[in-house]
């Protein structure tokens, strides 16, 4: 069998037509292979691909003022978690073990079964970054697909659509550009597709060929003259009129409230937003539990893997891998580095169309060095409707508008004065989810 | 000689990569194996040999029979109470039997139509009834399915970045029409995930040995706020075993109409 196929092939190397054979022969190959999908990617399978846990660019630090670990989401009730439950080894069938699905139980009476190590995010497929599926959420912030450029001129490139950025010029003439963290909103949307199949054996249709029918005026009715009038009588007395001699006045109980309803408000900050890091630019480790839930781990944080941290090629000089919560890790940055930390929040996680969602962006210079012209970009995804006249800005600034790709907006900011070390901002706006 | 074959193998190779280009995307679940023509269930039971968090799992559903209709769903051989909208816990891979009634302008009349679940949600916990899969039930479907036709809806989620930039209406799920030589299973794979199919016709339930496979040996269905699910064996109700008083107003094949 060897041998005959060292035959074939030698056969078919010597023959003039070899490229054509082997263009034959990779299109037969091609177009029959198929890439796994997914769903059928399990650790447990012969054919598993994993991904390696991206680390974050040197360029973009995420909070850059603390390390986070892999993300331990606190579940959304008030009642305090219960521990997770460790289910027996099961055995794998087809390449999935039985605990690793979740969702609503086939016995109601068993306790939810959600994913182990996790016992805050439904079932997910190892290795893909969360959340998942992406289909069935509305995303907005970061810098996904293509890198985002600014030019000389401060044109952009690249913005995709929900990539939230913010660009900034330094004093040694650089420009770096900063994204923000993703923000997830649970809200999927459904459409439908028909077909109508109908069988039909007669069908006949009714027409006129023509038909113009002039009819001329037979007759005119004549014009009817008034024959009688009708006379208004006039009035034959006048009754005196009596006027009113006096008056009593009743005026009946009243009170008076003196309603005064706010104008507005002024820096006053929503519950999912009123985090020390939004009013002052100051992180708090205790309040890191209430953060992660209004604001997407980056790619780092969806693994189960601690957090590598790298700026500029170099490490921390105080950093430790322990999974622990409430550890909050300080380090020293060699002067003369520019730094802007951007913060995305939302007001919900999950919205049926037709809903209102407020955006918080807060950004902060966290250099050793003042920076100026510093834009914020947030290029709307097409579910998300920017609500005209919504948006506010804690610094001075010019607000811009411009329609992008998706029939949704850019919105971008312009603040005009530069921002010395330790100043911010903070940005708002409402989008109405599609 | 020696050019003219390195010739050949660079030209090979050029043609190779251009034609195998558009190939090496192929990846992702698709329904491309399946036809809509398939008998129902076929598309749901291959979901379930992929593997994934999908057998046994009740996937939310809520009907909205629209223009002062009521739907109700057949649950442990009988239909439950009809209401305008309604929601079930059904499970991926089985086929489910409806009963529309109230039909405008048709009084008496009823449509049984047939709904498969193919994928599911994974909502944050706590939310699956939140978020269930909406099917709408128009008046117009109907009217095509009492005069004879066969109509086939496939209910898909819809890529976000490829979404149409339109308010959603809660009592209008946009939908449209495709050719009769086009499959919409492949369609709607093409624009996002699908999720269930929904198959009309004017078949009707009779007192014989196919009245439990018309009703596809009723399948477990969940009802929001039950707390068990129990599967039991098959008993006809004699509410399904009815004729109707009113005749139905087109006989098939449909008459030609008279102006």
């Amino acid at each position: 069998m060897l041998y005959r196929l060292q035959l074939l092939t030698r056969r078919c190397w010597q023959s003039p037509n070899w490229p054509w054979i082997a263009i034959g022969l990779m299109s037969v190959l091609c177009c029959s292979c198929r890439s796994l999908d997914p769903l059928t990617l399990w650790p447990n399978n012969t054919n598993t691909v994993k991904n390696e846990p991206q680390q974050p660019s040197a360029k973009a630090p995420e909070l850059a003022a603390a390390a986070y670990q892999a993300p331990a989401d606190p579940p959304p009730q008030t009642t305090p978690p219960q521990p997770v439950k460790q289910l027996p080894p099961a055995t794998v069938t087809r390449g999935l073990p039985q605990s690793a699905w979740s969702g609503y139980p086939s016995n109601p009476t068993a306790p939810p079964m959600l994913s182990p190590g996790n016992p805050a995010h439904p079932w997910a497929p190892p290795g893909l970054p969360r959340p998942w599926p992406a289909d069935e959420y509305v995303l907005d912030g970061g810098d996904r697909a293509r890198q985002v450029n600014v030019a000389q001129d401060w044109s952009v490139h690249g913005l995709d659509e929900e990539d939230t950025v913010v660009h900034f010029d330094t004093l040694d003439g650089d420009l770096v550009i900063q994204p923000s963290n993703r923000v997830a909103v649970y809200s999927p949307r459904f459409a439908a597709v028909r077909r109508v199949d109908g069988i039909v054996q007669n069908e006949y249709t009714f027409g006129t060929l023509s038909n113009h029918q002039v009819q001329e005026l037979e007759r005119q009715r004549g014009t009817d003259i008034d024959l009688g009038l009708i006379q208004q009588l006039q009035p034959q007395r006048h009754l005196a009129m009596s006027t009113p001699n006096g008056f009593r006045e009743r005026l009946p109980e009243r009170t008076v409230d003196n309603v005064q309803n706010a104008a507005g408000t002024d820096y006053v900050f929503e519950s999912y937003e009123d985090f020390l890091i939004m009013r002052r630019g100051v992180f708090d480790n205790n309040e890191k539990p209430r953060l992660n839930q209004r604001i997407l781990a980056a790619k780092s944080w969806s693994t189960p893997q601690g957090v590598q941290v790298v700026l500029d090629g170099k490490l921390p000089t105080e950093f430790t891998n322990e999974r622990t919560m409430g550890e909050q890790f300080t380090y020293q940055m060699p002067l003369g580095k520019k730094r802007l930390r951007v913060v995305k929040v939302a007001s919900q996680q999950q919205a049926e169309p037709g809903d209102i969602i407020e955006f918080t962006i807060r950004f902060d210079n966290t250099g050793d060095q003042t920076i100026g012209n510093v834009t914020v970009l947030d290029n709307l995804t097409p579910r998300l409707e920017y609500i005209p006249e919504s948006q506010s800005c804690s610094v001075k600034g010019n607000f811009m508008t411009q329609e992008n790709d998706g029939r949704s907006l850019l919105l971008r900011w312009e603040i005009t004065d530069p921002l010395k070390v330790g100043e911010g901002g903070i940005i708002r706006f409402k989008c109405r989810v599609r | 000689m020696m050019g003219t074959w390195i010739l050949k193998g660079q030209l090979a190779t050029v043609l190779v990569i251009l034609m195998t280009s558009s190939l090496l995307a192929q990846g992702g679940p698709r329904h491309f194996q399946h036809s809509i023509l398939d008998p129902p269930g076929t598309v749901g039971r291959s979901q379930l040999q992929r593997g994934g968090p999908l057998p046994g799992y009740y996937q939310p559903v809520e009907f909205k029979a629209l223009a002062g209709m009521q739907v109700s769903v057949a649950k442990d051989g009988k239909f439950q109470p009809a209401a305008p909208v309604v929601k079930a816990g059904l499970l991926i891979g089985q086929v489910y039997r409806l009963r529309v009634s109230k039909i405008p302008f048709k009084a008496g009349l009823e449509v049984y139509p047939s709904v498969e679940i193919i994928n599911r949600l994974y909502p944050p916990q706590g939310l699956a009834w939140k978020f269930p899969i909406p099917i709408h039930l128009t008046s117009r479907d109907m009217d095509f399915a009492l005069q004879g036709r066969y109509i086939t809806r496939v209910i898909y989620l819809e890529n976000p970045r490829a979404a149409v930039p339109a308010v959603a209406n809660a009592n209008v799920q946009p939908y449209f029409d495709v050719g009769t030589t086009e499959d919409p299973l492949h369609i709607a794979d093409q624009l996002g995930r699908p999720m269930a199919i929904l198959r009309l016709g004017s078949r009707v339930p009779r007192l014989d040995r196919t009245t439990g496979s018309f009703l596809f040996n009723s399948p477990p269905v969940q009802l929001p706020g039950t707390t068990t699910v129990k599967q039991t064996t098959f008993q006809p109700d004699p509410a399904i075993i009815r004729n109707s008083r009113v005749p139905r107003l087109y006989t098939f094949p449909a008459p030609p109409l008279q102006r």
